[in-house]
């Protein structure tokens, strides 16, 4: 818990928060990513538990950065990268996978995706990591 | 079913419920089980197709998997089974099976895993579907804790 405490927020460089949308058909992943959000202070503005809600979903809330599952029921996080980037090219979208293999990696990167976190994470690792994304992305 | 297959998914279990669980288990002794599987209450299954195909099995009583799901939500005491339960069982199953998915692939083997399904009740036996009659299998153990049987079974695809 001392880990978490000691880790900072990071907002846009206007200040705002940035606004995140989570992909992950377990419910109890998308609560511990929501703890991250947290963390850093950031905005959880939506979660799906499949590719095609997650398609949906990023037109209607616009987020700043996306978390992705890749093994997920009915659409995959795969098959979700290429309709986000194809709705939107600049679409920030992290996979978050236990897929942690080459071949999956390369897929989701040729696909749009810009970064790759394998599961499992500890919270503050994962913080840490989304972290430095945001202040790649231009966070402060 | 080469003998081989299994070592990837209990080097997984072992790391991932060090990660997720902050908990170690040791490995017990490989055994072979005929169908069909009595279990011990609560079954997560993670199907595999591809080159390789068939499935994978965790499977432990009520009480393991409520102390399991605790310890990953950080230390809670967890007395009854609900759906944050079966949501931390399942993932934990997927994240051990995608791990050792992984290691399988760069080895050069070409499968993927299906989303877990989860199963809970007394007395549950599980047959298999398919022509075998026997199935390996490898508990993990922690006295605390309590007893995971791993249970593989996949075949190379002709």
């Amino acid at each position: 818990m001392i880990d978490e405490v000691s880790i900072q927020a990071v907002h846009k460089a206007n200040g705002e928060k940035f606004r995140f949308l989570l992909v992950d058909d377990s419910a109890f992943m998308v609560k511990n990513l929501e703890r991250v959000v947290k963390i850093l202070d950031g905005e959880v503005v939506g979660s799906a538990g499949n590719g095609r809600e997650a398609i949906k979903l990023y037109k209607s809330t616009k987020p700043d950065i996306v978390t992705m599952d890749i093994t997920m029921p009915d659409m995959d996080g795969i098959q979700a990268v290429e309709g986000i980037m194809a709705d939107d090219p600049n679409a920030v979208i992290v996979m978050v996978s236990a897929l942690g293999h080459q071949d999956m990696v390369k897929e989701a990167i040729v696909k749009g995706a810009k970064y790759f976190i394998v599961k499992p994470f500890k919270i503050p690792d994962a913080c840490n990591i989304i972290k430095n994304f945001l202040i790649k992305m231009g966070g402060k | 079913m080469r003998v081989e297959y299994i070592n990837p998914f209990v080097e997984s279990a072992i790391t991932v419920l060090r990660e997720m669980a902050s908990v170690e288990f040791a490995r017990g002794d490989l055994a072979l089980r005929s169908y069909p599987l009595l279990t011990k209450g609560v079954v997560i299954v993670i199907g595999v197709a591809g080159q390789i195909e068939g499935r994978v099995l965790y499977d432990m009583d009520m009480k393991t998997a409520l102390k399991i799901s605790g310890l990953m939500m950080g230390g809670e005491i967890i007395t009854e089974y609900d759906e944050m339960v079966a949501s931390a069982l399942a993932e934990l199953g997927n994240i051990i099976s995608g791990n050792a998915v992984s290691q399988l692939n760069d080895l050069g083997f070409e499968f993927d895993i299906t989303p877990p399904t989860l199963f809970v009740g007394n007395n549950l036996e599980m047959s298999s579907p398919n022509m075998e009659t026997q199935t390996l299998v490898i508990p993990l153990l922690q006295p605390e804790v309590g007893e995971i049987i791993i249970n593989v079974a996949l075949r190379e695809k002709n």
